[in-house]
């Protein structure tokens, strides 16, 4: 593996997930796409990515249940953006409580997102 | 009856409540959902367990009394129950609608799509509910305004028209030559009654006709009597069932509901408003041969001179329909049935549009699309046309302060018109209005508006012409979010091309099976890529697609939505290589 900053990338629709990848990747990141929460929890048990992005509203495993295996079975500090439909505040607070740190709500502007990626990587640098 | 009705589908609902997993969704949603259902259901009870105010006198001579005030009070109070139980029931309905956007297992969402298709029908119920007991009670306003009844009869035909699916069915009407053209009366309780009457008449008919005849009864100065006759040769109805059908809940046959839909309502609303409007009415009919409705109604003979009539562009019709394509329409409404007319004739004009009566939603659809045209009901429950209009032409961006506004409105004064210029409307069309009218009104304010727009940007006018070549899609804003970047662009064009064509594909079959369920989901999972290629016509139809399976679907429309919607991506698909190969030369 290369010292390339990992990102995983949870999204269901797969042209937000393709252009968010190609934006992420562009921006000098290694992102790892998935839409089904059965294989974000299989990856997660073997490698620990130093991002994670997700959207809130997926099948089978939301957002939600993610940031929570992540931070209380995990237990890791790892940062997490959490992509939420617009009128969706409830959520997004719900999902802060969880322990996520930031988030973005759709239509996603992909540069607003990668400024907040790195935000967030910058600040975890600090903390660690 | 009444009541219990809306007991055992209140039960209905409870018990599928019940078996509801929440567990997985550990969120507000779920707490919301039930605590509306409490007060829902609370709400009902305390209505129902109240205890009868009315005291019993046992005289005789109070009998007849006595009946007529418990009509009143039976009434009254289905009238307040109604009201009351509709604010929980949208709670319901909405937090239902919140939840299913949340990614459920398949079980969960079979529950929640039982839940929802119960409080819709809920909802229907309690609507019609309302409505009749408003005419019982004789609370129901009737306006006396001078309408055009050649105009309306138009109209109504029109709807009836698109009613019409998959069958031969056709529809003639006649207007005698002696019958006035303008009347004074109640032209949208007219248009409800005929509305309600021939849609009827087009559900029992499989294959004929439905005729409209209106013949001039009586005539004086002051009243001009007209008969209105609906036939159809439809399966008829016998004669023992014949006297009951306008008693509520008393659908010709227990099957004949299950079979045509419909709460029951339908034509005891009708008769209370042919009452009311001092008429009455008739049917006569043979099992197997068909069916008429005559009603009869009294009107104010109106004075043509009043109104003010506008050019019609008849001949110029079909070169003005050609500019109008593709045009996007804003159109703030809240009458169902003109929002159905107007929707239908946009339709018709391929025009693409968005319908609503809300402020909110409205600016919402100004501020992330480019409309061209804003169509505005001036009186409209919670905010009116005007109020609307003050906040469009105070918005911060210029784009929209400068969009055209026409107004919509049954009755024009001399203080409207003072009022519109005040505003800032542009122009106005008199209810009902011909659809020449609309077109006209639509094609001088577009090339009014492009023309100020082009003179003022040609710039980023020249820009966006290279993506916007047609109407049909849009990549400007994909474009900028892929940092301009073609290579990604058309790896996202191809994934969307892909994407559409496992939808159409999909959908096909799920169609075929029934499978709503499958529909829904197929129809979320494409709803993304439309809207990122802002391909507004389909994702019109994939919207229209979502709602019709949130109730009980009718699969015939989504087979018409579906091939609308590959017939709209041919173009689609033809739009973006054209955009594409466009940019590659450029």
């Amino acid at each position: 593996m290369t010292n390339q900053t990992s990102i995983l990338l949870a999204e269901d629709d797969e042209l937000l997930a393709a252009l968010l990848r190609h934006r992420l990747e562009k921006g000098g990141y290694q992102v790892l796409v998935s839409r089904d929460g059965k294989e974000v929890k299989e990856y997660l048990s073997q490698t620990i990515p130093d991002m994670i992005i997700c959207d809130i509203m997926m099948p089978y495993f939301s957002g939600m249940e993610l940031i929570d295996f992540v931070r209380n079975e995990l237990k890791l500090n790892v940062p997490i953006i959490i992509i939420s439909s617009a009128g969706n505040e409830e959520n997004v607070l719900n999902a802060f409580e969880l322990g996520a740190n930031d988030f973005l709500s759709k239509p996603i502007s992909p540069s607003e997102l990668l400024v907040r990626v790195a935000k967030e990587l910058k600040k975890n640098k600090f903390e660690a | 009856m009444k009541i219990n009705n809306l007991l055992s589908l209140l039960e209905q609902m409870e018990s599928l409540l019940s078996e509801f997993s929440f567990e997985e969704l550990s969120s507000a949603e779920a707490t919301h959902l039930k605590k509306s259902f409490q007060t829902f259901k609370s709400d009902l009870q305390i209505k129902i367990d109240a205890p009868n105010p009315i005291p019993e006198p046992s005289k005789e001579e109070h009998l007849i009394k006595k009946n007529t005030k418990k009509q009143s009070d039976e009434s009254n109070i289905i009238a307040n129950v109604s009201h009351e139980i509709r604010t929980p029931l949208n709670g319901i309905i909405g937090f239902t609608d919140l939840l299913k956007e949340s990614k459920l297992n398949s079980n969960q969402l079979i529950n929640v799509n039982a839940i929802q298709t119960a409080s819709n029908s809920l909802l229907e119920l309690v609507n019609e509910l309302l409505e009749y007991s408003k005419l019982a009670s004789g609370k129901e306003v009737f306006q006396k305004i001078e309408f055009n009844l050649f105009g309306l009869v138009r109209d109504v035909m029109f709807l009836c028209n698109t009613l019409v699916v998959n069958k031969k069915v056709e529809l003639i009407s006649h207007i005698s030559d002696n019958v006035p053209e303008f009347l004074i009366g109640d032209p949208s309780k007219l248009t409800q009654v005929l509305l309600n009457i021939m849609g009827n008449a087009i559900k029992f008919v499989e294959k004929g006709e439905v005729s409209l005849n209106i013949t001039l009864s009586d005539s004086k100065k002051e009243a001009v009597q007209l008969i209105f006759e609906i036939t159809d040769n439809g399966i008829g109805i016998s004669k023992a069932k014949l006297n009951q059908i306008f008693k509520p809940y008393t659908q010709a046959d227990s099957d004949t509901s299950s079979e045509y839909g419909g709460t029951g309502l339908g034509l005891s609303i009708v008769k209370q408003i042919v009452e009311n409007l001092n008429g009455s009415i008739h049917v006569d009919s043979n099992l197997g041969e068909g069916t008429t409705f005559k009603f009869i109604i009294p009107f104010t003979p109106g004075n043509d001179k009043l109104i003010p009539i506008q050019p019609i562009a008849t001949k110029k019709s079909t070169k003005n329909l050609k500019s109008i394509v593709g045009l996007n329409i804003l159109v703030f409404e809240d009458n169902d049935l003109n929002k159905r007319l107007i929707e239908q004739r946009l339709k018709l004009w391929k025009c693409n549009m968005h319908i609503t009566e809300n402020a909110q939603e409205g600016i919402h659809v100004l501020e992330n699309q480019t409309i061209d045209v804003i169509l505005m009901d001036l009186r409209m429950p919670i905010m009116n046309g005007f109020e609307i209009t003050k906040l469009i032409r105070n918005n911060n961006s210029q784009r929209i302060r400068q969009i055209p506004i026409i107004a919509l409105t049954a009755d024009y004064t001399v203080r409207d018109q003072e009022k519109c210029t005040a505003y800032g409307i542009n122009d106005y069309l008199l209810k009902p209005f011909s659809p020449e009218e609309l077109l006209s009104k639509i094609v001088l304010h577009k090339n009014q508006f492009i023309d100020i727009e082009m003179v003022k940007k040609p710039l980023k006018k020249q820009k966006q012409e290279k993506f916007n070549s047609t109407k049909l899609v849009d990549l400007t804003k994909l474009y900028e979010d892929s940092d301009e970047d073609m290579v990604v662009l058309i790896d996202l064009v191809g994934l969307f091309k892909k994407n559409a064509s496992e939808f159409i594909l999909n959908a096909e079959q799920q169609i075929t099976d029934k499978d709503k369920e499958g529909l829904s989901f197929s129809a979320h999972k494409i709803k993304a890529g439309v809207l990122m290629v802002k391909a507004n016509s389909l994702a019109n139809i994939v919207l229209r697609i979502q709602n019709e399976c949130k109730n009980s679907p009718d699969f015939k429309h989504l087979e018409y939505l579906h091939s609308r919607f590959v017939s709209d991506y041919k173009e689609v698909n033809k739009a973006l290589d054209e955009v594409i190969s466009n940019l590659k030369n450029s």
